[in-house]
C-alpha cells in the first residue's frame, strides 16, 4: 500500500510538473521538442531492463525482455540523435546568419 | 537500505531533475541543443543507477547480461543507423516510428509480466489489483501508441491511403465497437488477471482501435496526432513504471505525457484547429472548421 500511495503522489506531481514545463514554444521548435520528449518516453527501457534482470532462467521471458529493450533503445538512441540532427541544422543556420551581419 | 540503494536513489533524483530541465530547455531556441544532450545524459544516468542498484542487492546473472547486451546492441545500432540515414524532410514520420517502438516496448514489458507473473516478480507494486490495473493500462495505451504511430508513419510516407469507408460515419461505429471490445477485455482482466485470452483480446482490440482512430486523419493534421501519440507513449511508460515498481519511470512518463499534451494543444492552436476536430472530424471536420474559421 505504501508503494501505491507514494506512486500516486509521484504520478500527480510529475503530471503537474509536465503541464508547467512548456509554456510558449516557438513553432520552429515543435518538431524537435516532440522528438526530444519522444526520446525521453523511451525511458521504459528501465522497465525492460528490470524485466530481464528479474527473469531468472525463464528463456521466453528473457527473450521478450530483450526485444522490449531493443525497441526502447531504438526509440531512445534514434530519438536523441535525430533531435540533435534537427537542432544542429537549426544552429548552423542561425550562426551563418550571424556571420553575414 | 544499503549503499547501492542509496546511490540509486540519489542518481534517480538527479536524473529526474536533469530530465525536467531538458524538457524545459528544449522549448527555447537558444538552449535546445544543450537541453537535448542533458536529457540524453539523464537517461544514461538512470540506466547506471538501475544497474548499480541490482549489482549491489540481488546481483545480475550472466545470462541476463547476455540478453541485455544483445538487446542493447541490436536496438541501439538500428536506432543510430536510422537516425543518420533518414532525410531531413521526413522528420515527422521518423518521430512516429520511434514513438511506436517506445509504445511497443511498454506493451511487451506489461505482456511479459502478465504472462509470466511468478517469474517477473515485480512484486513491489504489492497487491494483485494494482498490478492488474497497471498491466491493463500499459497494454491498452502501448498497443494504441504502436499501431497508431505505424499508421501515421505509413500515411506520411504515402504507403497507405485512407479507404473511402473510413471517411464515412461508419468508422465511428467501428471504433466504438473496438473500444467496447477493449473495455470488456480490460474488465475481464481486472477480475481474473491470469486470463490469457482476455489479454490477447485487449491487445488486438486496442491495436485495431489505434489504426481506426489514426487512419481517417488527413496528412496535414498528422504532426498533431503524432504529438498526441507521443503523449500516450509517456502514459504507457508511466503505467509500465507501476507494473515494475519504479518511481523514476512513473515521474518521467507522467512528465512526458503531460508535456506532450500541452505541446499537442500548442500545435493545434498554431494551426487554428481544435483537438476534437483533428481527432474526430476527418475530412468532414476540416471543411466544417474551415467554414467556421473563415
Amino acid at each position: 500500500m505504501s508503494f501505491l500511495s507514494e506512486a500516486l503522489w509521484v504520478l500527480l506531481l510529475g503530471s503537474l510538473l509536465g503541464l508547467e514545463l512548456i509554456g510558449k514554444v516557438p513553432p520552429t521548435l515543435h518538431t524537435p521538442l516532440m522528438s526530444g520528449a519522444n526520446a525521453i518516453s523511451g525511458i521504459t527501457m528501465l522497465a525492460a531492463l528490470t524485466l530481464i534482470i528479474k527473469a531468472g532462467n525463464n528463456i521466453p521471458l528473457l527473450a521478450m525482455g530483450a526485444v522490449a529493450l531493443g525497441f526502447a533503445l531504438f526509440n531512445v538512441i534514434g530519438g536523441f540523435l535525430v533531435t540533435d540532427r534537427m537542432l544542429a541544422m537549426f544552429s548552423r543556420k542561425s550562426s551563418r546568419r550571424r556571420d553575414n551581419h | 537500505m544499503n549503499i547501492a540503494e542509496i546511490l540509486k536513489f540519489a542518481i534517480d533524483l538527479v536524473a529526474v531533475l536533469l530530465l525536467a530541465l531538458g524538457i524545459k530547455g528544449l522549448s527555447k531556441v537558444r538552449s535546445a541543443r544543450e537541453a537535448n544532450r542533458l536529457a540524453a545524459v539523464a537517461m544514461a544516468l538512470a540506466v547506471v543507477g538501475l544497474i548499480v542498484n541490482y549489482l549491489g542487492t540481488t546481483g545480475i546473472a550472466a545470462e541476463a547480461w547476455i540478453w541485455i547486451i544483445f538487446g542493447t546492441v541490436v536496438g541501439g545500432c538500428l536506432g543510430a543507423i536510422t537516425a543518420q540515414r533518414v532525410p531531413m524532410t521526413s522528420m515527422p514520420e521518423t518521430v512516429a516510428l520511434f514513438n511506436g517502438c517506445g509504445g511497443m516496448s511498454s506493451l511487451l514489458v506489461a505482456l511479459g509480466v502478465a504472462i509470466f507473473p511468478t517469474a517477473a516478480g515485480a512484486g513491489e507494486a504489492g497487491s494483485g489489483v494494482v498490478e492488474d490495473i497497471s498491466i491493463v493500462v500499459s497494454v491498452f495505451v502501448g498497443s494504441i501508441t504502436f499501431s497508431g504511430s505505424i499508421v501515421a508513419m505509413a500515411k506520411l510516407q504515402g504507403w497507405l491511403s485512407t479507404p473511402p469507408w473510413m471517411q464515412s460515419r461508419v468508422r465511428h461505429a467501428v471504433n466504438i465497437a473496438l473500444a467496447v471490445m477493449s473495455l470488456v477485455a480490460a474488465i475481464e482482466l481486472g477480475r481474473h488477471g491470469d486470463n490469457v485470452s482476455a489479454l490477447w483480446l485487449l491487445v488486438i482490440g486496442s491495436g485495431l482501435l489505434g489504426i481506426g482512430v489514426t487512419l481517417p486523419i488527413g496528412g496535414a493534421d498528422m504532426p498533431v496526432v503524432i504529438s498526441l501519440l507521443n503523449s500516450y507513449s509517456g502514459v504507457a511508460a508511466a503505467a509500465a513504471g507501476f507494473v515494475v515498481g519504479s518511481q523514476l519511470l512513473i515521474v518521467a512518463g507522467a512528465m512526458v505525457g503531460a508535456a506532450g499534451l500541452i505541446l499537442t494543444q500548442v500545435m493545434c492552436n498554431g494551426m487554428n484547429r481544435s483537438l476534437v476536430s483533428v481527432l474526430f472530424g476527418g475530412a468532414l471536420g476540416a471543411s466544417a472548421a474551415a467554414g467556421g474559421g473563415g
